[in-house]
C-alpha cells in the first residue's frame, strides 16, 4: 500500500474504530431490559460482574477464591432492609449443613462497608459477604427490574445460573436450593 | 548498459475498468475488516460471553473495568414481578409504589404528596431533605405521625400505609436545589433501597 493509500485509509480506520466503540458502548449501556433464558450465552461472568463491582470485606477474600466449582446461592442483602436480615439465620444454617456438598453461601450487600461491619459485631454470621451498591446494577441485570431486596440467585458449579428468588427464602426452598447442581 | 526495463518494470497492462472495479473492492474488504474489528474489540477489558475469569484474580481486583454490560444467563429463573412455585412474591418498582407528586405553595415552599400503594409503607425516620447548595437550611415540615409497626428486626417503628403530604421549606428570597430521601418495603417482605429524588425549591415571590 503506498503512502497515499494509508492516508486515505486513516479516516475508515477512525470510523471503525469509532463504530466499534459506540456499538460496545451500547452494549455496555443500552440493554435495561430483564434477560430472559434464551438471551443467555454468559456462564462464569456473573461471577466477574459480581466480583468486580462488589470489594470483599476484610479477609472474605480468601475464602471466596475457594468458591468456584461450588453451587454457590448468591444472596443480596442491606442492613436496612429486615426482611434481608430475617433471612440471614437461614442461609447461614444452609451454608453450615452443606459445606462438605459443595454448596456454599455468598452475601453481597448494597450498603456501606461501615454499616456492615457494625452489622456483623451485633449479627455474625459465618459467610462470606462482598460490598457494593454498584452491585445493584448487577442484580437488575439478573432480572430485578424492582430493585428491591432481598434477591438470591443460585449458581451451578460451571457459574451457570440455576434460578433466581425475589423476598425472603424460606427454609424448605432454601434446602432445595441446596442440592441443586 | 543497465536496461530501464530492470528498475521500472512495466506494470501489467489491466482495462481503467478493471483497475477501478480492483481498487473499490479493496476498499470494500479494508473497510469491513476495520468496521468488523472495530466493533468485535470494543473498549479494553470488557468481558465476552467465551471469556473465562480466575475468581482469585477478580478478588485481588485484577479485572479491569467493570464487565456490567455482559449479558448474563437465566437459567430456569424465577422473574421478578410474578408469583412463582417457590413463592416469589409479585411486587411492584419502589415508583411505582410510593408515587410522589411535588407542587409549589410558596417562595421556598414544596408540598411533597405520596399515593402509598396498598400492601407498600415508608419509614418515617428514612425521611429527610438536603440542600445540595452549602449553608442553606431547608426542612421537612408537617411530617405525619405515622402509625407504629412492629418491626420483626427494628422494633417498634413509625410508618406510613396511606397516602400522605407535607412540605419542603427553604430560603424564600433563592432557588435551592435539594434532595428528598425516603426508603420503604413491601408486606410481602422486600424492601427498595433508599430513594432520592432532586428538586428546585424557588424562590420566585410570584409563586403562590
Amino acid at each position: 500500500m503506498n503512502r497515499r493509500s494509508l492516508w486515505l485509509a486513516l479516516p475508515v480506520l477512525v470510523l471503525g474504530f469509532g463504530v466499534g466503540f459506540m456499538s460496545s458502548k451500547m452494549r455496555t449501556e443500552g440493554p435495561t431490559a430483564p434477560l430472559s433464558a434464551a438471551d443467555a450465552p454468559a456462564t462464569f461472568d456473573v461471577w466477574a460482574a459480581i466480583l468486580a463491582e462488589a470489594a470483599p470485606l476484610d479477609d472474605d477474600g480468601a475464602q471466596m477464591a475457594g468458591l468456584r466449582g461450588r453451587t454457590v446461592l448468591v444472596n443480596f442483602w442491606a442492613t436496612w432492609c429486615g426482611p434481608c436480615v430475617t433471612e440471614i439465620p437461614v442461609l447461614d444454617a444452609l451454608h453450615a449443613a452443606h459445606a462438605d456438598d459443595g454448596f456454599s453461601v455468598l452475601g453481597v450487600a448494597l450498603d456501606t462497608p461501615e454499616a456492615v461491619r457494625a452489622f456483623l459485631v451485633e449479627t455474625p454470621f459465618t459467610y462470606p459477604t462482598l460490598i457494593g451498591e454498584a452491585a445493584l446494577a448487577v442484580m437488575t441485570r439478573l432480572g430485578n427490574q424492582t430493585g428491591a431486596l432481598p434477591f438470591s440467585v443460585l449458581l451451578g458449579p460451571n457459574g451457570r445460573i440455576l434460578d433466581t428468588h425475589l423476598g425472603v427464602l424460606d427454609p424448605a426452598t432454601a434446602a432445595v436450593f441446596a442440592r441443586r447442581k | 548498459m543497465i536496461n530501464p526495463n530492470h528498475l521500472n518494470p512495466p506494470r501489467p497492462v489491466t482495462p481503467r475498468k478493471s483497475r477501478a472495479r480492483l481498487r473499490r473492492r479493496r476498499w470494500h474488504t479494508t473497510l469491513v475488516c476495520v468496521l468488523g474489528i472495530g466493533a468485535l474489540v470494543g473498549p479494553p477489558g470488557m468481558l465476552r460471553a467465551a471469556d473465562d475469569v480466575d475468581l482469585s484474580a477478580l478478588v485481588r481486583g485484577k479485572s479491569g473495568p467493570s464487565p456490567l454490560g455482559q449479558p448474563v444467563p437465566l437459567e430456569g429463573s424465577s422473574p421478578p414481578g410474578g408469583s412463582t412455585a417457590l413463592g416469589e412474591p409479585t411486587v411492584l418498582t419502589a415508583d411505582a409504589a410510593f408515587p410522589v407528586r411535588f407542587a409549589p405553595v410558596g417562595p421556598g415552599r414544596v408540598r411533597v404528596s405520596f399515593d402509598i400503594q396498598p400492601g407498600y409503607y415508608l419509614y418515617r425516620d428514612k425521611f429527610a431533605v438536603v440542600a445540595m447548595t452549602d449553608r442553606v437550611r431547608v426542612a421537612l415540615r408537617g411530617l405525619p405521625e405515622g402509625v407504629e409497626r412492629d418491626d420483626a428486626v427494628f422494633g417498634m417503628v413509625p410508618v406510613f400505609t396511606e397516602p400522605m403530604a407535607f412540605e419542603l421549606t427553604g430560603p424564600a428570597d433563592r432557588d435551592v436545589e435539594v434532595e428528598l430521601r425516603y426508603q420503604g418495603c413491601a408486606e410481602v417482605g422486600i424492601c427498595y433501597q433508599p430513594q432520592k429524588t432532586r428538586l428546585i425549591l424557588t424562590g420566585d415571590p410570584s409563586v403562590r
